[in-house]
């Protein structure tokens, strides 16, 4: 840019006024390079924690920043657009093409220790990881994740239901009855929450448990072609309309919220991500149904369930790349050999891992054993499906507003068939 | 006509019976009620603990009153989710930056037109006011994008300076308008002997007229202050960098967040709604002045 | 001296005739231009002009496809529908229940003045505490409305406001107008005191109680003043963005999307800024629509010096 008097005058007048409005004082000194690193919230304070130890331990100055769920990517998108460079991000699955289309994040594989890492993922989180065209690593595992199935023990032995529901006609069965029995005004509780992390992964665990296909080879949207979706479908709009499900279910804004409410100990059934059994039945401080009341079944149907991965990924335009590198291979995976973090989650949150060596070691084992049949989660992780879908530009956009289309169709404002066009209509408008 | 009749025009001002006072007083309670009660069950959430919300059969006043919320939002203790609720204090300084720099520009740029228009007869001085009263009513938003893509090329985004500029957007209009209103409730007359006493017009505006305007500055500026201060979704979109936004976008950041209590968010809301609430509530007479004048007159 | 006058007047208006200039007309037709382009902000480096020295993009020229494909879409359709019911119903409900506070406030009883003052104090807050505040209120859990109906045995369960689109459209229209209602009241209160006592005095002469004197003289008197209000609550209800972002995001499904929304979200989640600003822009042309009508309606009518 060639400083004519103009640019001169036009820029002076806006230093002037920022040094007025104190915009410069926050700028930090040139002479440290902190490391940026944002990820939405789920338990911030956690996080902290390991920022905090990185930072202590490894002489880290990471700046630690969380940002609410369901905003989350498209604030993050509008920060990188405002020039801002955030390092170390987290990013969902659906988002993730979406930013490596756009030079957002950049490829890992040129980095140290990553071909090590890349032995040491399942070999299904590995091929997630990869970008659409297969050429390059894009992301590192934060966890990974699959739907269960919950049941509440006491309250189906106080109805005489000896066990949990096989087929999807049985858990509907068994909901009537024990709504008719007065046991419960709202027996089951799917994840329909409005944000990215409920109604999709739902609608695809129970499509895939009905042997549907909701994506062809080609990654289009066919599930109006499949009479798996439609069955799962009509199912949700009959357990709705039968009030067998809380509505408000579908107003919460994360998975953890709609969790929540089945601490109460008012449900029969819950399917949601496995780590949520955790605070079900191993946190009896929040939760009626701690310690063990609540367990998992194998999910009805084929057993089938939906299963992705959310991700570490490094900015682009990073200025400070060994040290952010550094970091986000301690968070995603190992830093000389320590596998810190991931075992953290492990214990803390009880999240899946994608290094299936998480599991050989004995203090993980015992504290899955405090929650969850860890050998049966182990069983239902084989049967997730994963889909390649989520690495196509439009996915992401498809995701959040098809939601509402989903929504329509659980509570009868649009019929089956109409509403799953519509899905398979509006990936078509986004191509 | 006797002072108090004047101001009691329109309304009954005859005794009345028995039967319609007490009406009277109950629909008056209601209404109080209607207007105070959920902000006043803010306060009330705000110095609760969130398992006395929760508790069933719910009751009105709680068992056990508290000012932990307030402590954890202003950092004076440590729990779980001080970093989302430790941005409190930071972005309330932010808001009371911008507010009271665009009020500022606001009260020095506007008042001088809301002069020249309530006086001054020239050329094109209608279109200018309809183009004026256009962009009073236009809807901020469809001027973001714009604002978003020239302050990303000017280096504005994430700054205090930029959303200056972008709320002089929807503040100056009505500053302009709200002042024109005022100017007009002060007799010509009195620039007039001013001018005959030998000041020009600039004079006669700076040392006769400014200074009996105090009131319609106050209103003006209040106004100016309560939308700036209230503002969200410009502050939402252009400051997205941690530490570089206002109150609204860091209190709605912070609802439906599930590791947070509601009492929580409850005492940060109301500890935000204060400063407006109280500016509007000590300077009422003169804003309901300048308000109903600029809009009652158009 | 009529010439020196009119230079010395755009002397006094030129500075503040400036910065709007350069704070709203320079946007709106940037973002008029946008409209027209296919600025697709996350990927390319288009063309651009030369601002003082700043680069500011152009992005390409693509007619009105953006309008086209926004009037395609059944949603933008769909959201215009919900978005005259929420106007209608908003203004309905603002105009009357102000209308109806400043009756009561006009009224001569103990504690006036404190009444007024309470008024201003929901206009006051910022939206954000509004939706904030009336979460607390009707929240399924911890509501206290829920809490109170229950004690009281009125319901059997929580009574959920925001699952259903309708009840959650409405709950939306109603919280706004407690916030937007006071404002009403103000501006109708102001209006009532500029009535002359002399037309109450021969009303009752004739023997007309309180309805009465309300249909034939205090109504007809407030005119002016029910057009501004209808024509401000209908520009605020267009323009409402901030509590379907605190209370509802949109949802259920699409139930409490309106025209706003659907651009705000267009434009600031998916980033589309060209389709994004279409859907923007014609809201803004609905409000230069309301605007002329204010003007021959309100201004020129009623103040014959414009």
């Amino acid at each position: 840019m060639t400083m004519n008097r103009r640019t001169f005058l036009g820029t002076t007048s806006l230093a002037a006024a920022a040094a007025v409005l104190g915009d410069g004082a926050r700028r930090p000194a040139r002479a440290d390079k902190p490391v940026n690193f944002s990820g939405w919230v789920f338990k911030p304070d956690t996080v902290k924690d390991y920022v905090d130890y990185f930072n202590k331990k490894h002489g880290g100055q990471v700046k630690y920043d969380a940002v609410p769920w369901a905003t989350y990517h498209p604030t993050m998108e509008t920060r990188a657009m405002a020039g801002e460079i955030v390092d170390v991000m987290y990013c969902n699955s659906a988002n993730r093409e979406r930013w490596v289309d756009n030079g957002l994040i950049r490829a890992l594989d040129d980095l140290p220790g990553m071909d090590e890492l890349k032995k040491k993922m399942a070999p299904g989180n590995l091929e997630a990881a990869r970008s659409r065209d297969g050429s390059k690593v894009v992301g590192l595992p934060y966890f990974t994740s699959i739907f269960i199935l919950i049941y509440n023990e006491p309250m189906l032995q106080q109805a005489g239901i000896k066990a949990p529901a096989k087929t999807w006609d049985e858990l509907v069965e068994h909901s009537a009855k024990l709504k008719r029995d007065k046991v419960s005004d709202t027996p089951y509780l799917p994840n329909w929450n409005n944000s990215g992390s409920g109604t999709m992964p739902q609608l695809l665990s129970d499509c895939h448990s009905e042997g549907a296909t909701v994506f062809d080879a080609k990654n289009r949207v066919i599930v109006d072609q499949e009479p798996g979706a439609a069955r799962a479908m009509e199912r949700w709009q009959k357990v709705y309309k039968d009030g067998l499900v809380n509505p408000e279910v579908l107003t919460k804004t994360s998975s953890t919220d709609t969790h929540r409410l089945f601490w109460t100990g008012r449900y029969a059934y819950h399917t949601n991500h496995s780590y949520y059994l955790r605070t079900i039945a191993g946190e009896p401080e929040n939760s009626k149904l701690a310690p063990k009341k609540a367990k998992m079944a194998m999910y009805p149907g084929n057993g089938q369930t939906h299963m992705f991965t959310e991700w570490y990924t490094i900015n682009a335009k990073t200025k400070v790349l060994d040290d952010a590198w550094k970091f986000a291979k301690f968070l995603g995976g190992n830093q000389n050999g320590d596998w810190y973090v991931q075992r953290q989650w492990c214990l803390i949150a009880g999240l899946d891992n994608a290094y299936p060596e998480m599991y050989d070691n004995p203090e993980i084992v015992a504290s899955y054993d405090k929650w969850i049949d860890l050998k049966l989660l182990r069983e239902q992780y084989k049967k997730g499906r994963p889909n390649n879908a989520f690495k196509e530009p439009w996915f992401s956009e498809w995701d959040s507003k098809a939601i509402a289309i989903v929504h329509n169709m659980i509570r009868g404002t649009a019929t089956v068939p109409k509403g799953l066009k519509e899905l398979a209509a509006l990936q078509k408008s986004l191509v | 006509m006797p002072a108090g009749r004047a101001r009691y025009r329109g309304g009954n001002y005859r005794r009345r019976s028995a039967g319609s006072a007490l009406v009277l007083y109950a629909t008056v309670a209601a209404v109080a009620l209607w207007l105070i009660a959920p902000f006043a069950w803010l306060f009330v959430t705000s110095v609760s603990y969130q398992k006395h919300l929760l508790a069933r059969p719910f009751t009105l006043v709680p068992p056990e009153v508290t000012l932990d919320n307030y402590r954890m939002v202003l950092g004076l203790v440590r729990f779980h989710a001080e970093g989302q609720a430790g941005k409190i204090l930071a972005s309330m300084w932010n808001s009371l930056v911008v507010a009271g720099v665009v009020t500022v520009v606001n009260l020095a740029v506007g008042t001088t037109a809301g002069y020249a228009y309530a006086r001054f007869r020239f050329p094109l001085k209608m279109v200018s006011l309809f183009a004026l009263l256009f962009t009073r009513m236009l809807p901020t938003i469809v001027l973001v994008p714009a604002f978003f893509i020239v302050f990303r090329a000017l280096g504005l985004q994430n700054t205090l300076t930029g959303l200056v500029i972008a709320y002089c957007s929807f503040t100056l209009p009505f500053t302009v308008w709200i002042m024109k209103a005022y100017f007009e409730t002060i007799p010509a007359d009195l620039d007039k002997s001013a001018l005959v006493d030998g000041c020009n017009r600039w004079q006669a505006y700076r040392r006769v007229v400014l200074p009996v305007s105090g009131p319609g500055l106050v209103a003006g500026g209040a106004f100016t202050f309560m939308l700036c201060w209230n503002e969200f979704v410009v502050a939402q979109i252009l400051n997205t960098r941690p530490g570089t936004t206002t109150l609204p976008p860091v209190i709605a950041g912070m609802n439906g967040q599930i590791n947070i209590d509601y009492s929580v968010i409850a005492a940060s809301g109301f500890l935000g709604a204060l400063p407006a609430v109280l500016l509007v509530l000590i300077f009422q007479k003169y804003m309901v002045q300048g308000l109903t004048a600029g809009s009652v007159k158009g | 001296m009529k010439l020196r006058e009119s230079a010395l007047a755009w002397l006094f208006v030129g500075p503040a005739l400036l910065c709007i200039g350069l704070v709203v007309v320079f946007p709106l037709a940037y973002s008029l231009w946008l409209s027209f382009t296919d600025v697709n902000l996350l990927r390319a480096t288009g063309p651009a002009v030369e601002l003082w020295g700043m680069r500011v993009p152009l992005f390409h020229w693509i007619g009105a496809k953006n309008y086209l494909q926004t009037l395609a879409d059944p949603l933008y359709w769909d959201s215009l529908w919900r978005t005259l019911y929420f106007v209608g119903a908003f203004v309905a409900e603002a105009t009357l229940v102000g209308l109806g506070m400043a009756l009561v406030l006009n009224e001569r009883f103990a504690g006036r003045p404190l009444m007024r003052s309470l008024l201003l104090v929901p206009w006051s807050l910022s939206r954000i505490v509004v939706g904030l505040l009336w979460i607390g209120i009707l929240d399924f859990e911890f509501g206290a409305l829920n809490g109170m109906l229950l004690r009281a045995g009125l319901v059997d369960g929580a009574i959920s406001f925001f699952k259903e689109g309708w009840s959650a459209l409405n709950v939306l229209i109603s919280v706004y107008m407690w916030n937007q209602a006071p404002f009403a009241s103000l501006l109708f209160l102001a209006g009532m005191q500029s009535i002359s006592e002399d037309l109450y005095a021969a009303a009752e002469v004739d023997g007309a109680g309180y309805w009465r004197r309300l249909w034939y003289v205090t109504l007809p008197a407030l005119r002016p003043i029910v057009f501004l209000v209808l024509v401000l609550a209908t520009v605020n209800g267009f323009l409402m963005l901030d509590l379907i972002y605190v209370l509802t995001m949109g949802g259920p499904g699409y139930d409490t999307t309106t025209v706003s929304w659907h651009g705000f979200k267009t434009s600031f989640t998916f980033f589309k800024f060209g389709p994004g600003t279409a859907i923007l822009y014609t809201l803004t042309a609905l409000c230069l629509l309301l605007t002329v009508v204010y003007h021959k309606l309100v201004l020129a009518r009623f103040e014959p010096e414009a």
